[in-house]
């Protein structure tokens, strides 16, 4: 994980943090705290299948906070029509993460937020499944929303990830770039 | 002035080249000049990076457009439009 160096997740020994360790948390031990995010600034490019209540829960935790916005992109069951099963999304290692910080590092220049998170999955993804995050936490819901939709947008048109329909019988296609997500992104300037 | 070229999603298997290292003197090569030079060297890199295509590049991993002048020892990577999201 790599944390937007000026805004670390919040220790434990903020007093903050410690504020709600009584509230909803169910841990029994004396001095346990439970893990928690004030602000913080995430990207994750990764295999492994995304647990959305894991991901927003710690930011949510925090009394501060009074929107979060998120938005999951699933991989659509079009059922038997295509014959599609899976996705297989390809990425460029490197290039990805550097996208992603500079997709978030403008929502923060342009939107007062206090969290943003982006995960994305890669690999073989089956249909149903969650394939990118985004979760935005702001004082006000305006922020949230806008923030959040900027990142989408502009994620589809610039981070480089590549989607492949696999089928059935084992064969492939391309995904296409739709003129629709290059439009949506005009809004923004 | 050597440079290392990586290919990616449709174009990489159109290619059958996932990465290669180039060496081309010109001077003030933009993308879309190396582009060309690629493309020119046979019939299945001149399929895949025809210039009706649409193809992205990156150089250094920032994402460019045509114009772009590349310097020594950069990584320029061409793909198609991204589908990620």
């Amino acid at each position: 994980m790599k944390a937007y160096p000026d805004r670390d997740p919040m220790s434990p020994d903020d007093p903050s943090c410690s504020d709600i360790s009584h509230i909803g948390d169910h841990s029994d031990a004396p001095g346990h705290l439970p893990p928690c995010i004030a602000g913080g600034f995430e990207v994750r490019v990764q295999h492994q299948a995304l647990d959305i209540e894991a991901e927003v829960a710690p930011i949510i935790r925090n009394p501060n906070i009074g929107a979060v916005v998120n938005f999951i992109g699933v991989v659509r069951q079009c059922g038997d029509i295509d014959d599609v099963v899976a996705l297989e999304i390809e990425h460029y290692p490197g290039m990805t993460e550097q996208s992603l910080w500079g997709l978030l590092e403008e929502a923060i220049a342009r939107w007062q937020v206090d969290a943003v998170k982006i995960v994305h999955r890669v690999g073989r993804i089956a249909l149903g499944h969650p394939v990118v995050l985004v979760v935005v936490a702001a004082p006000h819901r305006a922020a949230a929303f806008d923030a959040c939709e900027f990142l989408m947008d502009l994620l589809k048109t610039q981070a480089p990830f590549w989607k492949k329909e696999i089928r059935r019988d084992g064969t492939c296609e391309w995904v296409e770039a739709k003129s629709r997500d290059d439009s949506a992104t005009e809004r923004w300037g | 002035m050597k440079l290392t070229i990586r290919y990616f999603a449709s174009i990489r298997e159109q290619l059958g080249i996932q990465q290669e290292i180039v060496d081309i003197e010109m001077p003030e090569l933009s993308v879309d000049a190396l582009r060309s030079r690629l493309a020119s060297r046979d019939t299945r890199a001149a399929e895949a990076l025809r210039t009706d295509r649409l193809v992205r590049a990156a150089v250094n991993q920032a994402m460019v457009d045509g114009s772009f002048v590349v310097r020594e020892d950069s990584e320029i990577a061409f793909f198609p439009p991204v589908t990620g999201g």
